[in-house]
């Protein structure tokens, strides 16, 4: 991109946010119109415009507009119905990703941000069920589901945390100082750090033709570790900073995954909107159907097959392919392993030392470092790349 | 929403963090510890036939007859070991040709692998094509180092220079691997399958030039072996002279100061060394019509000369060919395929042999 682009960019991008800015401060219908219109406009002209190709712009947006008015005139109609139909609702934007994930439609149409809208607007529809939002009109779901920050890679950021901003008197203020620091820091780690970071991962370290050692393959690991943290929590930070400039609280993504001291603690650390959704929308009623149907006392074998379906599925909603299922269900195994040796431990130690080994300092020294290093080993598997595997088997066989 | 920071110590952190990484290169140039060699041992094959061009700069010594130098085009265009044939029976001796070229152009990146080469072995013609390209080259962290060919820095614009200065900050970490582990050449580099063609062929045996068995859209599917009856002939070619100037048509489209600073640079360092300095034509497929030899730097002013414009016109050069059939030449607009080089190639032989012998006298 050139000069002219760049500046005419962030330019619009400044418009829109003092315009945003402006808005949630004000009142009435005509406020959730203008909202809607204009987020649409932003998201049409930064994901889908391309002068080369118009028609083709036009129409793939048309289509995203289609699904998001068929998913709310669903919404507007059955979440108060009895029995199953309650769930279409609910249902409807996970089926449309699922479809649209898949090919031919995938080709036809690349619905840029489907993954994550399909999951805000479904746990919408659990929150206007659970009395926790009002039911949304539809200019205030078009704002909601087409909000330009989060629309990409998230966060999943719950549609009553987003209704807040415009509540009047009763929101609390995002000081400007704090959310323009968060873009900043946000886009040092998103273009600088994680591209000091990309020129020492597996292809770019592994894929010269040349001597390799197997402190390569170590570097290349934690590298790639790395930039996918500096990548993905760069541009949630500038997601979450942009629209904290709006005064619109966006949900929380990352808290220092490599402090995580287990599996456990290093998924309430990464993509935490995530996990949040996938324990609201999978674990919690999966356990509780398990444990109706094992008994109470197997519980903790509830508990393990419910942890290890949400994972394998979130290894599949990576992507599609053996690498994204195993994984999914290398995090599923760790978790499951860690619930049962914190089981075990805690019969063990009894309460008051299970309390001592937790202060422990070493010993959270020695549990982050293993829980770093199972994540970087796991990402291999994510990363997955024939050429690169066959390096590192190269390099590990010829010593 | 939280603070981005949880303390100032964290945000101390950072700040250093950033600060160390900034001042990286400065920290790797006064360490001195860098071989120059290295940053060619470190790039991706992406980037292009690396390992042979590091072999060619920095093990192999003895003198070389023609250097073609530059982007991907030169690698697809030319027969090297057909040029070697030739001047080899010229000089009645195993004449030493190659060609070392790397993906996408620019003469940022032309003029810092070029003056390797220069300044480690004695090279008697090199042929460069047209090389404009986008500046910083795409792959410059590689090779630009702080403390290396710092001497060219010097005259460029600031912001150039600190778009230099970004590439360098970007490679330095890569650098520091030198610290950690030895930094080897695998002298059976070709054998590894990055380095390989569709058919088996290498970079070896090939002299660094490729033979792409692609169709149009780089599809091996599409590729025709095909051999075209054209009219041109080697008589064709032309050589920029007064009396050949209306062969030859320089405009400013993607003129670039840049470009065209380290295009005169490269002039100049070919000036200092003795090399004979050849700026090929090399036409792309919607150039196919064209009458005259299209240049987009304009050479001829900032060589003061020194360097010579050799092509054979595009409408010349595909004359008496049918547009499908001057498509199977190419795999896309910019790149001759295998039958595209095998045509090429013979035409413009005589006239690069032509030039090596005047700016050698030896045939």
């Amino acid at each position: 991109m050139d000069a002219p682009t760049i500046l005419l960019g962030m330019a619009v991008a400044a418009v829109y946010v003092a315009l945003c800015r402006w808005l949630v401060k004000k009142q009435g219908r005509l406020r959730e119109i203008t909202f809607a219109l204009l987020n649409i406009g932003i998201v049409f002209y930064f994901f889908f415009w391309d002068s080369a190709h118009p028609m083709v712009s036009v129409k793939t947006m048309g289509v995203y507009l289609l699904i998001v008015l068929g998913q709310y005139l669903v919404l507007d109609h059955f979440p108060d119905r009895p029995g199953w139909i309650s769930w279409i609702g609910f249902l409807l934007p996970i089926g449309i990703l699922v479809v649209f994930r898949m090919q031919p439609m995938h080709s036809l149409f690349k619905l840029t941000g489907l993954s994550y809208l399909a999951f805000r607007t479904s746990y919408l529809v659990l929150e206007v069920r659970n009395g926790i939002a009002k039911k949304p009109n539809v200019w205030e779901y078009f704002g909601f589901a087409f909000f330009a920050p989060t629309l990409s890679v998230g966060p999943i950021s719950p549609y009553s945390l987003h209704r807040q901003a415009f509540a009047g008197s009763g929101r609390s203020e995002i000081p400007v100082g704090r959310a323009l620091l968060r873009v900043i820091v946000g886009m040092v780690k998103y273009r600088f750090l994680g591209a000091i970071c990309d020129q020492l991962t597996y292809f770019p370290m592994l894929a010269t033709g040349q001597v390799h050692h197997r402190i390569d393959v170590v570097i290349a690991a934690v590298a790639y570790y790395l930039y996918l943290y500096c990548n993905f929590s760069g541009f949630c930070d500038i997601a979450i900073g942009g629209a904290g400039l709006m005064g619109i609280s966006v949900a929380e993504n990352f808290d220092n995954p490599f402090a995580a001291r287990n599996i456990k603690d290093y998924w309430n650390r990464w993509h935490i909107t995530l996990s949040h959704y996938m324990r609201d929308v999978v674990f919690s009623p999966l356990s509780k159907a398990l444990v109706r149907l094992l008994g109470p006392a197997r519980i903790n074998h509830a508990v393990a097959i419910s942890v290890f379906v949400v994972f394998l599925l979130i290894g599949v909603w990576h992507g599609v392919g053996w690498k994204y299922a195993a994984f999914g269900m290398a995090h599923g195994l760790a978790l499951v392993v860690n619930l049962y040796y914190t089981l075990m431990l805690k019969r063990w130690l009894g309460k008051d030392m299970f309390a001592a080994y937790n202060r422990n300092p070493l010993i959270r020294a020695v549990a982050v470092a293993l829980t770093f290093s199972y994540v970087t080993a796991a990402l291999f598997i994510f990363h997955g790349n024939t050429e690169v595997i066959q390096t590192v088997r190269a390099i590990f066989g010829s010593h | 929403m939280r603070p981005v920071f949880s303390s100032t110590r964290q945000a101390a952190a950072f700040g250093a963090l950033l600060g160390i990484l900034l001042l990286l290169p400065v920290l790797i140039a006064k360490m001195g510890w860098l071989d120059r060699g290295d940053a060619y041992l470190f790039v991706n094959k992406n980037a292009g036939p690396f390992p042979w061009i590091y072999q060619q700069i920095f093990i192999e010594t003895n003198d070389v007859d023609i250097a073609f130098v530059g982007s991907s085009r030169m690698m697809t265009d030319i027969s090297t070991p057909a040029v070697k044939r030739e001047l080899s029976g010229k000089l009645h001796a195993d004449a030493e040709v190659f060609t070392i070229a790397w993906n996408w152009g620019g003469y940022d990146a032309l003029y810092t692998i070029a003056r390797d080469l220069l300044e480690h072995r004695r090279v008697r013609m090199m042929v460069v094509c047209d090389d404009l390209g986008q500046f910083p080259h795409p792959f410059g962290h590689y090779w630009l180092r702080m403390g290396e060919q710092s001497d060219v820095r010097a005259g460029m614009p600031l912001l150039a220079q600190m778009s230099c200065y970004a590439n360098e900050v970007l490679g330095a970490p890569r650098c520091l691997l030198k610290l950690v582990r030895p930094v080897q050449f695998d002298s059976h580099w070709d054998l590894n399958p990055f380095y390989l063609e569709i058919d088996g062929a290498n970079f070896k045996e090939q002299l660094g030039s490729m033979r792409k068995r692609l169709g149009i859209e780089a599809n091996p599917a599409n590729f025709i072996p095909f051999q075209p009856r054209g009219l041109a002939t080697p008589a064709d070619a032309r050589v920029y002279s007064p009396a050949s100037r209306d062969a030859f048509v320089f405009n400013d489209a993607g003129r670039d100061e840049y470009q065209l600073y380290f295009a005169r640079k490269l002039a100049e360092i070919c000036r200092q060394h003795g090399t004979w300095l050849v700026a090929l034509y090399l036409p792309a497929l919607d150039e196919r019509n064209q009458t005259a030899i299209s240049w987009r730097a304009p050479w001829r002013e900032f060589s003061n000369g020194s360097a010579m414009l050799v092509g054979i016109p595009a409408a010349r050069l595909f004359a008496g060919i049918s547009d499908a059939d001057v498509q199977k030449l190419f795999y896309n607009n910019d790149h001759m395929n295998q039958n595209g080089q095998d045509y090429f190639t013979p035409l413009i032989i005589p006239a690069l042999l032509n030039l090596y012998a005047t700016s050698t006298n030896s045939f």
